[in-house]
């Protein structure tokens, strides 16, 4: 909007100009839905949880009561390992624990110098016998990205690739938000849940809190965009189900940790709905749908179980407080970049 | 319901009726229309807070007395100027130990550099930095409180500032933190939040009322109708100050239609202030 106040003060618009305008605006629009919904139209029908007879405890006000910490560690990757093609899941907890044990990182050793080995890992895996947490498509991977999706993924990660500025990271190493939806991540992944009469929070321990009204009311105007989305929720039976729009685009490199969807994608156009479905006093099946015609021939979903974790104590994250690494990072692409300029000056 | 009536043709008279409905909605305490002077309550009896609070004074400009000032930035004008405000500290001034004072008035110097970095000696607030005890309550942006029988959530909208509160099982600080180590009880209406294990990186106000690491702060929130609270804090530090000392504030209920915290995720907002210098490219003048 400072935009337009800008512009309209230096060269005042006409009446017409700014209908034309709209017009323009609105006919990409069109041609944007409309040809991505075609394709839709010949996917699938929309995801559905698969329903629990679990009857869970009622907070004092009659809602299912899901209130505490919960996590939702795992060895399961978004996508299903090219091994493991054509088998959805472990045929029992013996055969998953199993492929855990070789496939998950151990904690126990202390080699390599990465940013954090696995010493500092706080790993507390949730079973799961899906071979993938993508769900649908069955075939447990990402849906193709649309020809136009796949270019601005190119654009943006070269454009990343340059790190000319705190844009060219993701969002966490900026300290602003993890992802919604989140992924298993490798630490700081409790997650509390409380309720109160028309509310429920969401509160990761790492940065981001979700606050979701169930009085029914509209999403936040179009023009508002938040780095997790607007959310509004309800109960269907003993699921809660949470529509989240409003996105901003700004979020488009979550790539690591707890990142359910590939760098490069922008979420401004997400759609995305999550179902919570508790099935024992322990333990809640998320689901997370994301539809986005602009970015994916299908809507897809993933499936993370989450545990309860009543031991877990949510501690002050005070990620941007002590967040001297950016600057390091960009001072040191300088100082290189820098050096190369010299040693080219030097070769003339 | 209430969105759907904004956007039908319904005879205005019918209209500021729905409103008014729908205005009562807007919050639980409400939903029974209860006299405004009837504080709401929860199952097990205990004053409802839950809802969307925010203070409506300067204090987060100073918690003393003061009058209107300029902005610390020339073109901000008017704009960034200080509100003026009388003192919500008990007795009007707060009682810096002599030694004391002086840091006060240094970081009053240095509150806005006015350059750019990570200037550590500026306000916190410059930064994004977490806000401390009390001064998230009254930061110029609302809060909202989630209420069960053994623990309240306050959130804020400023950051990633949050606060879990047991009522059950009162725990001593493991650590020290920005934001402080909660532990609360009901004593009669009136919540009591003990707060301790901060560290020493917070400020009061914009000002530079500081505090040291063995702050300890006793906040009650009192409910007093349906849609304020009595705010007081208590604060000592006998390190900085010669004795306790004491804020209080209302606290308003936010009713406006569908109320809800909005994203301020100040960390972006400082980026350009913190790392500008590292930049590549200069951003388009």
């Amino acid at each position: 909007m400072i935009g337009f106040f800008g512009r309209e003060r230096e060269k005042p618009m006409s009446y017409r100009g700014r209908v034309s305008t709209a017009l323009s605006a609105l006919v990409v629009a069109v041609s944007l839905v409309v040809e991505p919904l075609t394709a839709q139209a010949q996917a699938a029908k929309p995801f559905t949880p698969p329903p629990s007879a679990y009857n869970p405890p009622r907070t004092p006000w009659g809602d299912p009561d899901l209130m505490g910490v919960w996590d939702y560690q795992s060895v399961i990757h978004m996508e299903r390992p090219d091994d493991l093609a054509g088998k959805a899941r472990f045929a029992n907890d013996a055969e998953y624990e199993a492929w855990a044990r070789v496939n998950a990182p151990n904690r126990d050793s202390e080699k390599g110098v990465g940013a954090y080995n696995e010493f500092w890992n706080d790993r507390n895996f949730v079973k799961n016998l899906n071979t993938s947490l993508i769900v649908d498509p069955p075939n447990g991977k990402y849906p193709p990205l649309t020809p136009t999706a796949e270019q601005r993924q190119k654009e943006i990660l070269s454009r990343a690739r340059e790190l000319a500025s705190w844009e060219d990271y993701h969002a966490l190493a900026r300290c602003i938000a993890s992802q919604t939806p989140n992924a298993p991540q490798a630490y700081n992944s409790g997650t509390y849940v409380m309720q109160a009469p028309g509310w429920v929070l969401i509160v990761r321990e790492r940065l981001d809190t979700r606050i979701i009204p169930l009085d029914g009311r509209p999403h936040i105007g179009q023009n508002i965009r938040h780095w997790n989305g607007d959310p509004v929720g309800r109960w269907e039976g003993n699921t809660l189900v949470v529509e989240t729009r409003n996105f901003t685009d700004k979020q488009r490199l979550g790539g690591g940790s707890g990142a359910s969807v590939p760098a490069g994608i922008p979420f401004g156009n997400f759609q995305l709905t999550e179902y919570f479905v508790p099935v024992s006093p322990n333990r809640i099946e998320y689901y997370a749908t994301i539809n986005d015609p602009t970015t994916w021939t299908s809507p897809w979903t993933f499936n993370l179980p989450w545990e309860r974790d009543d031991d877990y104590k949510l501690l002050e994250y005070a990620c941007h407080e002590g967040n001297h690494a950016l600057a390091n990072s960009l001072r040191g692409e300088r100082v290189l970049e820098a050096e190369a300029a010299k040693k080219r000056e030097a070769g003339k | 319901m209430c969105s759907q009536m904004r956007h039908s043709t319904t005879a205005m008279a019918a209209g500021v009726v729905m409103a008014l409905v729908c205005l009562a909605a807007a919050w639980p305490a409400a939903q029974s229309p209860l006299p405004q002077n009837q504080i709401p309550r929860t199952p097990d009896g205990k004053p409802d807070l839950n809802g969307i609070w925010q203070a409506m004074n300067t204090a987060n400009y100073d918690l003393e007395d003061h009058g209107a000032g300029p902005s610390s930035v020339i073109v901000t004008g008017a704009v960034g100027a200080i509100l003026p405000g009388e003192s919500v500290v008990e007795g009007g001034r707060i009682p810096y130990r002599p030694e004391t004072l002086a840091k006060r008035d240094e970081n009053r110097r240095n509150s806005m550099p006015g350059k750019h970095g990570r200037n550590l000696e500026a306000d916190p607030e410059v930064n994004c930095f977490l806000p401390g005890v009390p001064r998230a309550t009254y930061l110029p942006h609302p809060f909202q409180i989630l209420q069960s029988p053994t623990v309240m959530w306050i959130v804020y909208q400023y950051s990633y500032a949050r606060r879990e509160i047991p009522l059950d099982k009162a725990m001593e600080a493991p650590y020290e933190s920005w934001m402080g180590w909660s532990n609360g009880r009901w004593e009669g209406d009136t919540l009591v939040v003990d707060v301790t294990g901060f560290n020493d990186q917070t400020w009061f106000d914009r000002a530079g009322n500081y505090h040291s690491d063995a702050l300890h702060v006793i906040e009650r929130y009192t409910p007093i109708s349906a849609y304020h609270m009595v705010y007081e804090a208590t604060i000592e530090d006998p390190k900085v100050f010669t004795r306790p000392w004491k804020i209080t504030m209302p606290l308003y209920r936010r009713i406006d239609r569908n109320v809800r915290l909005l994203e301020f995720k100040c960390p972006e907002l400082v980026e350009e202030l913190h790392l500008g210098e590292y930049r590549k490219i200069s951003p388009p003048r």
